[in-house]
């Protein structure tokens, strides 16, 4: 193995740790840098190295090597940016803007009062992309940041997708040996991205045995999934998919709880808890369901169930009702209206028959006796003298 | 006086509002896609750009030129509407 004759500088970290993995080195933390894999790397396996070989050479060789890969593990931290530069104001408006557009800016037209403001704002893009190295929080993410830094700033602006494919399969590979659930879960946490089947089962698998330790169930679902809690990882592998809907993790310290955006139902996976899908295992204890449900309240005066006035007013009162009342009470009362009625009729007969002069008029001698009536009473009065009374006869004494 | 196309009366009637780059005079579909990929997508920019130049003519069209390749006289339409367009409404 021509291990002793590639400078560790220049391997990928992936590559680091697997070399470390197979020398039986301890792992540094996802977070360390690439220099502390280089570092162990020189420690553990030149100095394997120099063991079979004679000292002296050797340990002048590893001592060089030390200071030539750490000499060599900043320039090339420097040499991005620096390329970077150059980069951007080489490029034409139109690769700009495609390299813009890549990181996820759309930009508007670049002209010569924009360009500058597009080059900053790619660079800032381009060094953002860097620090996040060390310091990102899922495992895988930061190895996909840290190769893809080393491989692809100094080859240009070339395409991730194959730096991507080569990244997922060394995390999967690295990342598979757990030692704790960190690893499991990034580890499937790469199953988002396209990775080969068989791997995808293994880690599955390697889940659902620390699960089973445990003694919960691993809960992803969808429809028409099938679950393998207690019956082993037999169905695991017809299970996930890459092409399932994405799974999103959330990992507290020692469990991991899946979470599918379409389900209807959420399920955290806490110590204690066992979470079971009901379909399964309708015995079991019942999942946290968003669904909720409440007893119907009875409606009243149906089937048989008396009406209890819940309201003030003793009759309930449609607006129908209401209005008419409302109406009601503005109007003149209906025996009101029939007496001015027939007064009024009753007046405009009288005229009518006065005007009319009709002797078989079966009114006429009213009317007469009326006019009569009318007529002595003006001479009322005058009229008392002329008749005289045969029996009082005037006493003349 | 040369007369002026529908196109362009129908775009200095009124507010450019959100046009396309097609409605302004002189650029045709072909014209239009490309000021479309250089991000000119809208009509305001071509005339965000136009004011940039400080509506200057020979700039305008040298620019225009360039950026979509029209030729004399659709260069002179665009400009001509975009001047009467800001004559009017700036």
């Amino acid at each position: 193995m021509p291990v002793f004759e590639e400078d560790p500088a220049q391997l990928s970290k992936s590559r680091l740790k697997s070399d470390l993995v197979a020398h039986n080195v301890t792992l540094p933390t996802e977070k360390s840098k690439k220099d502390v894999y280089v570092g162990l790397y020189l420690k553990h396996i030149d100095a394997k190295n120099a063991a079979d070989f004679s000292s002296d050479e050797e340990d002048q060789v590893v001592n060089q090597g030390h200071v030539v890969a750490c000499h060599q593990e900043d320039t090339p931290k420097e040499k991005p940016s620096a390329v970077d530069m150059l980069d951007v104001n080489g490029l034409t408006d139109d690769e700009l803007k495609a390299s813009l557009l890549k990181h996820g800016l759309n930009a508007g037209p670049i002209v010569a009062s924009t360009r500058a403001l597009y080059e900053r704002r790619l660079l800032k893009i381009l060094q953002s992309n860097m620090p996040s190295e060390p310091t990102v929080n899922g495992a895988g993410d930061a190895n996909a940041y840290s190769d893809s830094e080393e491989e692809g700033d100094e080859e240009g602006k070339d395409e991730d997708s194959d730096s991507n494919d080569s990244r997922q399969e060394d995390i999967l590979t690295l990342e598979l040996p757990p030692e704790n659930d960190k690893q499991v879960p990034s580890a499937s946490m790469s199953v988002k991205s396209n990775t080969s089947s068989s791997s995808h089962t293994f880690s599955i698998t390697q889940m659902v045995k620390e699960k089973e330790e445990r003694g919960f169930s691993p809960v992803p679902q969808a429809d028409g999934r099938r679950w393998s809690e207690s019956k082993g990882q037999g169905d695991w592998s017809q299970v996930a998919t890459p092409e399932q809907p994405k799974w999103e993790l959330c990992t507290p310290k020692n469990e991991s709880a899946y979470y599918t955006p379409n389900a209807s139902y959420k399920q955290t996976v806490k110590e204690g808890l066992t979470v079971v899908p009901t379909r399964l295992y309708p015995s079991a204890v019942p999942i946290l369901t968003g669904i909720t449900a409440t007893c119907r309240r009875p409606i009243k005066g149906a089937a048989g169930r008396p009406v209890l006035y819940k309201y003030p007013d003793a009759p309930p009162t449609s607006p129908m009702t209401l209005e008419r009342r409302e109406v009601d009470a503005r109007l003149v009362p209906v025996y009101a209206q029939v007496l001015v009625f027939l007064a009024i009729a009753c007046l405009l007969y009288l005229v009518y028959a006065c005007m009319e002069e009709n002797p078989y008029h079966p009114l006429l001698p009213l009317l007469d006796g009326l006019s009569e009536a009318l007529e002595s009473q003006e001479e009322g009065p005058v009229g008392l003298a002329h008749p005289g009374d045969p029996a009082d006869t005037p006493v003349d004494l | 006086m040369s007369s002026t196309t529908q196109k362009h009366r129908d775009f200095v009637s009124e507010p450019m509002a959100k046009k396309k780059v097609t409605a302004l005079a002189g650029i045709g579909d072909a014209l239009g896609k490309r000021l479309e990929d250089k991000g000119f997508d809208k009509a305001d920019k071509v005339l965000g750009h136009f004011l940039m130049l400080g509506k200057d003519e020979g700039r305008f069209k040298c620019w225009l030129k360039d950026t979509c390749g029209a030729n004399s006289r659709q260069q002179d339409h665009c400009y001509r509407c975009l001047r009467e367009w800001c004559d009017s409404f700036l």
